[in-house]
């Protein structure tokens, strides 16, 4: 077969996995949660549901300004082509083009949207969530920059499809930077997709849902998608790098190269279910940060990746 | 400034403090007399209110607890106040009264000086058109901008059912006192998330940090006590009274009859008083978890909601087998209760008990080993001591703030005397040691139900009441889980109450939330707001629906559009 | 509730309500139902109502009384079934009352009214309040109770001239025909 059409249809394949899971995801954590809580909770479909609702409510926005109007659009658009370059080993998707610094610059891309509109939107809260979610952002930046520098260095690849492949290796996989370079992983997922200690942005409780605080019906609806699909892909980095790539390493001996593909794509989904029930247990035992008290935790854990940069650059 | 609290008489008791007043108030007054145990009242000139109330605050464990006005018009053609201040360690109320006639309604403002007085005052200045003079804050209290200065619903003259104007004209907008332009202006409420209910809070923040704020209530308010003293005969307004209020509603209701019965003289019987403590208890509990879920929502933590909501339910449910309902009870009825707690309800009520106590427990230690729970509530939301006393707060809050106040144990009623129980004080005035006060509440609460069903003796459950004696007055008084609920009342002719005055804690809890908000952040506001467990449905007393004249306006889509855009651009 | 309370043991303590029915326990203060067999339509509950739900209205053209319950109103204290005389009043356990129309919510007991057996005209009491105060007469020494039985079943306003007949009639008077005493 055509290596383009293949991966076309990979692409296509992937994002259509992608805008399907991550409401389910969100259901799982929901319903996770409940049960922590000891209640039946939502249904898992609960999140689609909610979206579609959303979808056919009628907006009403604050005044008719062409770009607010136009970003839920942009931030859905941009996350559903990032989601078909999740980085899969032997799925060849868009991460054979992107490399890691622009996913997780485009991810950042769209908080910074986020963030704009917020502060450009004629609403106190609106403008105190996107006062946090900025000081987040920068705080945190520290910890993205040592994890990439330091999963680059030890790869020695930036290519998202290489990283994927290359990351399972045993010669990779066995060191211990890595061990430290894969825990910020996860650890950076989990504070990127603002789970509840750090959800300062939207705190609901407080500031309203911060910078969606303003719309409402369908322009809500996108940017929840977007938040999900933002989610979804953060939490597939670390699932397919430290848990699926050595897995389809192994595999690969067995299994010939357009079945591994697939067999990849179902690891890779049971590995999000579960990594995402993990998720859920922690967040729903935190209360949420105020920011200045983030501040501390945030800095603290790049210490992580910072070790696992310097142990790499000393080859451990 | 009034010095607060300079001479000590913790220690004394009540005939000495009796007449410690008596010789401290001397020359200042012209008569008194005592209606009841618990009560004097002193008769003074206008002129020398200021000083009275001085000279009161000045002993220990003295504070405002409500300014009750009244229209006297029908027995002496005047206007009366009465300055009702409680002296907690002596079980007794002093109440100051002053005559003021029609044509002469002034009297010089207190609130500078004792700043519990300042929403009784301006309460007063909206409801009978007292002016109070000396008081800054001109804003109405109790009723909106658009109702016309010369209509006091409160006045004997003014019918309960009059509406006064149709409110869709000429609506006047809320004019904030707006001292700070430069400042970012916040308004939390009154649709918030946090909000139950409606209020207004006008924020000035610079940054996230608080630098003012302003408060703006009372959207609830529909006269409830112009209804019961319009039109409800004794054992009719127990019901209303329990109404007031959906979380600590049976407070409000046996407060009301333990003034009925004070003033009119009934001893209950002993099972009756057991049984309205149990029920009390039982209250308190239900409201505490609910705070506490509340609390711990705010602050993001829905896991310890849900878990403290959980155990909510069993003492939701025990109290439904014990009255028939979950929440209102519907128990109180001047002379005594209306159902009794027999056999088999017993034994459930103990064990519901046991069950309770082993999962608050769990739920106790998850809360306090929480660490960002302690240090999202250590230190925050400080109310200092002295302000405490100033603003008279009381319940949790004034345990809070090292204020050894309790109204079970200080103005003991119902069968808390023969029950022993220890009282929670804390002395940092945070939020965290409120939240502590209320978490180790629980525990006595379900230590006195035990002890109470242990020792409930038998006997009936209510009197026969004949009549109520006709213009007299009492107060009844009830440590809602909130604080001090307090209510005053005066019986008139024909059956009918003449004056209702219901002052709920946290009429007295809510004005130092101002004081409380000042320097924290942004993200602080919403829990120290709730930190003093408002109760607006108490605070305003409302729940009466006019079937007759709701009115509702139907705005298009478009007009709603354009009218929610023009008010978002307008706060920013 | 009932069935919560049972199963907190269990780590699921919530449960699909409306899709599940819900047992409440039989203390339950729930809709107040009349029994139209044994109301007399006294009107006790009406006068002890708080909140006015229960409301009692006289056609004296149409000759009944009606006793209306708007359950839209009540707040289900049980003040009503503890004053009835009669125990026509019963609480249940019904408490699932939602309904998209509010005809729904009102009850209605119509009772005929007595008509005056001296001038034909309906009194502002029941047929069933008369009947019962018949059997009230039991226990009553015979002469009063006669006397009671003749104005029973007049109005109020033949009960007065009656009265003020009889009085007249067994006035005493002294040897000069001068009433010794007033009648009333």
């Amino acid at each position: 077969m055509n290596e383009c059409l293949l991966e076309m249809i990979w692409v296509i394949v992937l994002i259509l996995l992608g805008a399907f899971i991550a409401p389910i995801l969100d259901g799982l954590r929901r319903k996770i949660r409940a049960k922590i809580q000891r209640r039946i909770g939502p249904p898992l479909l609960q999140t689609f549901y909610d979206l579609s609702k959303l979808f056919n409510l009628q907006p009403v926005l604050p005044f008719k300004n062409m770009f607010i109007v136009v970003s839920p659009y942009i931030a859905f658009a941009t996350l559903l082509v990032l989601s078909a370059a999740v980085p899969l080993p032997y799925v060849p998707g868009f991460s054979t083009v992107f490399d890691a610094i622009t996913l997780l610059y485009t991810l950042l891309f769209v908080s910074v949207l986020v963030v704009l509109l917020g502060l450009a939107l004629p609403n106190p809260y609106s403008n105190a969530g996107s006062t946090r979610e900025a000081l987040t952002i920068t705080v945190f930046e520290v910890f993205i920059a040592f994890t990439i520098v330091g999963i680059a260095y030890s790869m020695k690849t930036l290519n998202l499809y290489g990283l994927a492949v290359l990351y399972g290796f045993p010669k990779n996989y066995l060191r211990i930077s890595t061990l430290f370079l894969s825990a910020s992983l996860f650890i950076l997922a989990y504070i990127e997709s603002a789970y509840t200690p750090f959800d300062m942005g939207e705190a609901e409780t407080e500031v309203l849902g911060g910078p969606y605080l303003e719309f409402s019906g369908r322009y809500y609806g996108l940017f929840l998608y977007a938040l999900l699909l933002k989610r979804y892909i953060l939490l597939s980095l670390p699932v397919s790098l430290v848990l699926v790539s050595p897995i389809a390493m192994m595999l690969r001996a067995f299994i010939p190269e357009p079945l591994l593909s697939v067999v990849v794509l179902g690891v890779f989904v049971l590995f999000l279910f579960i990594t995402m029930s993990v998720y859920s247990v922690v967040e729903a035992l935190y209360p949420r940060y105020r920011v200045d008290l983030a501040f501390k935790p945030l800095i603290l854990a790049s210490v992580i990746p910072f070790i696992g940069l310097v142990m790499g650059w000393l080859g451990w | 400034m009034v010095e607060f609290w300079m001479r000590s008489i913790e220690d004394l008791g009540r005939e000495e403090v009796m007449s410690i007043v008596d010789k401290e108030l001397h020359g200042l007054y012209t008569e008194k007399y005592a209606p009841t145990r618990d009560l004097i009242i002193y008769f003074a000139p206008r002129e020398n209110i200021r000083e009275i109330i001085r000279r009161l605050m000045m002993f220990s464990y003295t504070r405002l607890s409500v300014i009750v006005g009244n229209d006297e018009r029908y027995f002496r053609r005047d206007f009366s106040l009465t300055y009702i201040v409680s002296f907690d360690k002596q079980d007794l109320y002093i109440g100051v009264r002053t005559y003021l006639p029609e044509y002469d309604l002034e009297i010089a403002s207190i609130a500078d000086m004792v700043k519990a007085a300042w929403w009784n005052e301006r309460e007063n200045r909206d409801l009978y058109g007292i002016e109070f003079i000396g008081l800054k804050d001109k804003r109405k209290l109790v009723l909106p901008e658009y109702w016309p200065d010369d209509a006091h619903p409160w006045r004997k003259d003014y019918p309960y059912n009059k509406p006064v104007m149709d409110w869709r004209e000429g609506l006047p907008d809320y004019k904030p006192v707006g001292r700070h332009e430069d400042l970012d202006v916040i308004g939390l409420g009154p649709y918030h998330m946090i909000n139950d209910e409606p209020i207004h809070w006008r924020l000035y923040v610079k940054g996230e940090t608080i630098v003012d704020a302003e408060h703006r209530g009372f959207h609830n308010w529909r006269g409830i006590e112009k209804i019961a003293e319009g039109r409800l005969t004794y054992n009719q307004i127990p019901f209303i009274a329990e109404r007031i209020c959906g979380i600590c509603g049976f407070t409000h209701a046996t407060s009301y009859v333990q003034a009925v019965e004070s003033l009119a003289g009934i001893d209950i019987p002993d099972r009756a008083r057991y049984i309205r403590s149990l029920m009390l208890e039982i209250e308190r509990i239900e409201s505490h978890l609910l705070w506490i879920g509340i609390a711990c929502h705010i602050l993001g933590f829905d896991t310890g909601f849900m878990l403290s909501w959980k155990i909510r339910e069993h003492i939701m449910h025990l109290a439904e087998v014990l009255t028939g309902n979950r929440k209102t009870y519907g128990m109180d009825i001047v002379g005594g209760v209306r159902r009794d707690v027999l056999g088999d309800r017993l034994g459930k009520a103990r064990d519901s008990v046991k069950k309770i106590r082993y999962e608050y427990r769990e739920l106790y230690n998850m809360l306090i080993n929480n660490s960002i729970l302690v240090k999202r509530t250590r230190g925050v939301g400080v109310l200092p001591r002295n302000k405490a006393i100033s603003y008279g707060v009381v319940g949790p809050v004034a345990r809070a703030t090292g204020l050894d106040i309790d109204v079970r144990r200080d103005h003991s009623y119902a069968a808390y005397k023969e029950l022993s129980f220890d009282v929670p004080v804390y002395s940092e005035g945070d939020v965290l040691a409120i939240t502590l006060v209320r978490l180790d509440e629980v525990f006595e609460s379900l230590d006195l139900i035990e002890q109470i069903l242990d020792a409930l003796p038998g006997g009936p459950l209510a009197v026969d009441v004949k009549d109520i004696p006709e213009n007299k007055e009492a107060v009844g008084v009830v440590e809602a889980p909130r604080g001090e609920d307090i209510h005053y009342v005066r019986s008139g002719l024909y059956n009918k109450i003449q004056r209702w005055r219901v002052r709920a804690p946290s009429y007295a809890n809510i004005p130092p939330v101002k004081e409380m908000l000042i320097g924290y952040r942004l993200a602080d506001a919403p829990i120290i707001y709730a930190s003093v467990d408002p109760c607006l449905a108490c605070t305003e007393r409302y729940l009466v629906i006019d079937v007759d004249t709701g009115s509702k306006k139907i705005m298009t889509d478009d007009e709603l559009r354009a009218k929610s855009r023009k008010l978002s651009t307008r706060i920013g | 509730m009932a069935k919560y309370f049972e199963k907190t043991d269990k780590w699921v303590v919530t449960f699909k309500y409306p899709l599940e029915p819900l047992e409440p326990p039989r203390e339950l203060r729930g809709k107040p139902e009349i029994n139209p067999d044994l109301c007399i339509g006294c009107g006790a509950c009406a006068e002890a109502c708080p909140p006015n739900a229960i409301t009692k209205e006289i056609d004296y053209r149409e000759g009944y009384a009606k006793i209306k319950i708007f359950y839209g109103r009540c707040i289900y204290c049980g003040r009503c079934w503890e004053v009835c005389p009669e125990g026509a009043i019963v609480l249940t356990n019904i408490f699932e009352m939602a309904t998209p129309s509010k005809d729904d919510l009102i009850y209605e007991v119509n009772l005929e009214l007595h008509t005056c057996s001296r001038c034909g005209r309906y009194t502002e009491f029941t047929e069933r309040q008369v009947h019962r105060a018949y059997t009230l007469l039991t226990g009553i020494p015979r002469e009063r109770r006669k006397e009671l039985l003749d104005r029973m079943f007049l109005c109020r306003d033949c009960r007065r001239q009656v009265f003020s007949h009889d009085a007249l009639r067994n006035r005493r008077t002294d040897k000069y025909g001068r009433a010794s005493q007033t009648p009333f």
